[in-house]
């Protein structure tokens, strides 16, 4: 199969996914004993308020209807007004999505250099002190929530020793004076791209715990994946083969091992985005940050259910699109696999 | 091995590897193997995999060592290459020299510039023995450039030539090619070729023709030969088919869990050979064309977490002596280069007067 073809099929699969999380949050939506027109109109609304809310709503029509309807406007861009900002919910997910990118992206950045050259250095190491220690880290980072550790850091680098700052993505006076002209929408990015340094400096300030605070568990289990696969890959017979030809043991690493086990990694890499991009909605709301997660989470505080519904569409997309994109990767990486 | 002093028999009992010395007509010995012990500490217990294995290489020869499956033939090879490491490897004594040092001695630094460089070995199973995400070239000129100081390019030449001498001549697709996009016949000779590349004067080879049919077998023997007198490769054939080591080496050594138990020129060992082993598995090769003629040894390969006493052969032998359970037998010279460790035929006894 092509490569084309293999996008193509696996983009139509994603439709399909989303058509179901689209029908299930819709029909969970509805079951759930709240009544969102009285959540759009607030909690002090007299009953003729809400009446015509329900009208405007489109809640008095039977249900299979409105299903037809919630579909087409899914399909044309109109996913809802959000029942508490009263904005287009497409548009508050587009202005905070890229926020939650960023720092997901930071993260993930991290924690893959982190994790594979802890689980390489293990793996050459095998038992030494540096092993252990690395091993530890691993332990620690896979087995604390990230919420858990990003109050951590709170308490350690803004209480005790107060090195970064507590809440926000950007210093409010730095922000005044040096505005970011939107163009991605991730701060960072803008920054760079408009040579806006002062606000780029300060954006990555604030990101640092976070991104922490996110990249803890995915740099453990990417530590303990390189540690597992280039262990393993060290006993095949390939690479006693290296070592007969006379390479030594760190040059067989670097310039070979390293590949052979890259594929299980760079799947780890993927799937372990997900659980980033989940403890990032918490991380972000230790840290004030203003993301997808504290919208969406606000939304389920609120039964916003718009809010809810359009999130879990657009982060189920971008699970799907990674794990395609982990897939191309890993196919690209070993020429034996057959993309299908 | 004990060099004796108590000598019972009127052949001269020797010390391994020393029938060679002071013989004029000899070549110089590129490898000396004396008396080398290893076990693996495994799970199950301690397997004692070589129980003083000792012989000897000269240069520009072809040694077959010869056994059945699970004798320690590979574990052989990969302890001369110091290739086996880790916790559960005990080498508990010996020598191994090769061009006169000893590299049970050496550093693993050390054991790094002489693999690929002077000693070579591919491996038995060239399935698995090539790395699977690099092409022949990457996996290549690596190899080249760890052992000398061509650029990339000169690597590249060097490369070629030596696919071209294992008899891959349309070299630039194979160099640009993936393993699996290789025959296994292929993949043995890149190995080959690989090994080759430094030009290291000996080669070990283990099981080269087994994974391969029939006529390639046929052309892999043609080529190990061309070695030999063209490139004067020394070789250490690893082989449990009797008919390759007759048709490929000059010497032949037998072993059995662990031992040798014979070694000489390879008509001495495969057609008047002395030991009783050698003499059944000479008996087990198909003679005529139907299959009724395969005969098998009795019993077993014995298991190496508890080894026979004495010789390890004893069990399934039908010349055994008393003392057989309970001594090891030295290594006995009866021939110019031909030499046995059985109690039998130090004794004189039936085997020889049948010979
Ligand atoms: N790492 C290890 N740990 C424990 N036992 C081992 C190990 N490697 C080899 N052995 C044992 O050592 C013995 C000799 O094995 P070896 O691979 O040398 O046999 P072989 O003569 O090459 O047989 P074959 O013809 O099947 O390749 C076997 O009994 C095997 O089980
Ligand atoms: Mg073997």
């Amino acid at each position: 199969m092509s490569v084309s073809t293999y996008v193509a099929r696996r983009l139509l699969l994603l439709f399909l996914v989303l058509f179901g999380i689209a029908t299930i949050t819709f029909f969970v939506a509805r079951v759930i004993p709240s009544d969102p027109a009285a959540t759009y109109v607030g909690g002090l609304a007299r009953k003729d308020q809400i009446e015509t809310a329900r009208e405007k709503l489109g809640l008095n029509e039977p249900l299979p209807v409105q299903f037809g309807i919630y579909l087409r406007d899914l399909l044309t861009g109109d996913w809802g007004t959000s029942l508490v900002s009263k904005r287009p919910v497409l548009e508050d997910i587009a202005h905070f999505l890229p926020v939650s990118f960023q720092l997901v992206f930071l993260a993930m950045a991290v924690a893959s250099v982190v994790g594979f050259i802890l689980g390489a250095l293990s793996a050459a190491k095998k038992g030494s002190v540096i092993d252990h220690g690395s091993r530890l880290a691993a332990v620690v980072g896979v087995s604390l929530p990230a919420f858990v550790i990003a109050l951590l850091l709170q308490v350690l680098f803004c209480h005790v020793v107060p090195l970064f700052p507590i809440a926000g993505k950007i210093q409010v006076a730095v922000a005044d004076q040096y505005p970011i002209r939107t163009i991605t929408g991730m701060d960072l990015l803008d920054a760079l791209l408009t040579a806006n340094w002062s606000a780029f400096a300060s954006v990555l300030y604030y990101a640092v715990l976070p991104v922490l605070a996110v990249a803890a568990y995915p740099a453990g289990v990417i530590q303990r994946m390189t540690r597992a696969t280039l262990t393993e890959t060290l006993e095949l017979e390939y690479v006693r083969m290296h070592r007969a030809m006379g390479l030594s043991r760190s040059s067989i690493v670097s310039r070979f091992a390293m590949k052979n086990a890259l594929g299980p990694v760079i799947t780890t890499i993927g799937t372990t985005f997900a659980a980033a991009l989940v403890g990032a909605f918490l991380v972000e709301i230790v840290f004030s940050y203003p993301g997808i997660g504290s919208y969406l989470v606000s939304g389920i505080m609120a039964m916003d259910y718009p809010v809810i519904v359009g999130t879990t569409l657009v982060v189920s997309a971008i699970y799907v699109c990674v794990n395609l994109l982990v897939d191309l990767c890993i196919a690209w990486l070993d020429h034996r696999v057959i993309l299908q | 091995m004990k060099s004796g002093g108590d000598a019972v028999s009127p052949s001269r009992r020797i010390g391994a590897g020393g029938w060679g010395s002071g013989n004029s007509h000899d070549r110089e010995e590129l490898l000396v193997l004396h008396d080398v012990r290893l076990d693996f500490e495994s799970l199950r217990g301690t397997v004692y995999a070589l129980n003083g294995v000792s012989f000897s290489l000269r240069a520009r020869e072809v040694l077959s060592l010869v056994g059945e499956s699970g004798c320690g033939k590979s574990v052989t090879a990969l302890t001369i290459m110091g290739l086996l490491q880790g916790p559960q490897v005990r080498i508990r004594g010996g020598e191994i020299l090769f061009q006169g040092e000893d590299l049970l001695k050496k550093t693993e630094h050390e054991m790094v510039q002489l693999r690929g460089k002077s000693l070579a070995m591919v491996f038995q199973d060239p399935q698995s023995s090539l790395n699977p995400v690099f092409t022949i070239e990457k996996q290549m000129v690596a190899v080249v450039r760890a052992h000398t100081s061509l650029s990339k390019a000169a690597a590249r030449e060097t490369v070629e030539e030596s696919l071209s001498v294992v008899g891959l001549p349309a070299s630039r697709s194979i160099m640009t090619a993936y393993p699996h996009e290789l025959s296994g016949g292929m993949r043995q000779r890149v190995c080959m070729g690989m090994a080759l590349a430094c030009d290291a004067p000996l080669l070990i080879a283990d099981e080269p023709t087994t994974a391969l049919d029939v006529t390639i077998q046929a052309q892999m023997l043609r080529l190990l030969r061309r070695l030999r007198d063209e490139k004067r490769v020394s070789q250490l054939l690893i082989t449990h088919n009797m008919g390759v080591a007759a048709q490929a080496s000059d010497r032949v050594a037998v072993m059995y869990a662990g031992d040798i138990v014979e070694v000489g020129a390879a008509e001495d060992v495969l057609v008047r050979g002395r030991h009783p082993y050698t003499n059944a598995l000479r008996a087990c090769l198909p003679t005529g064309s139907t299959a009724a003629h395969l005969k098998t040894i009795p019993g077993g390969v014995p298991d190496l977490l508890a080894p026979p006493t004495g010789c390890r052969f004893h069990p399934r032998c039908h010349l055994a002596l008393d003392e057989c359970a309970t001594s090891k037998p030295p290594m006995l010279r009866v021939g110019n280069d031909h030499s046995v460790a059985c109690h039998a035929v130090a004794a004189g006894g039936q085997e020889m007067r049948r010979v």
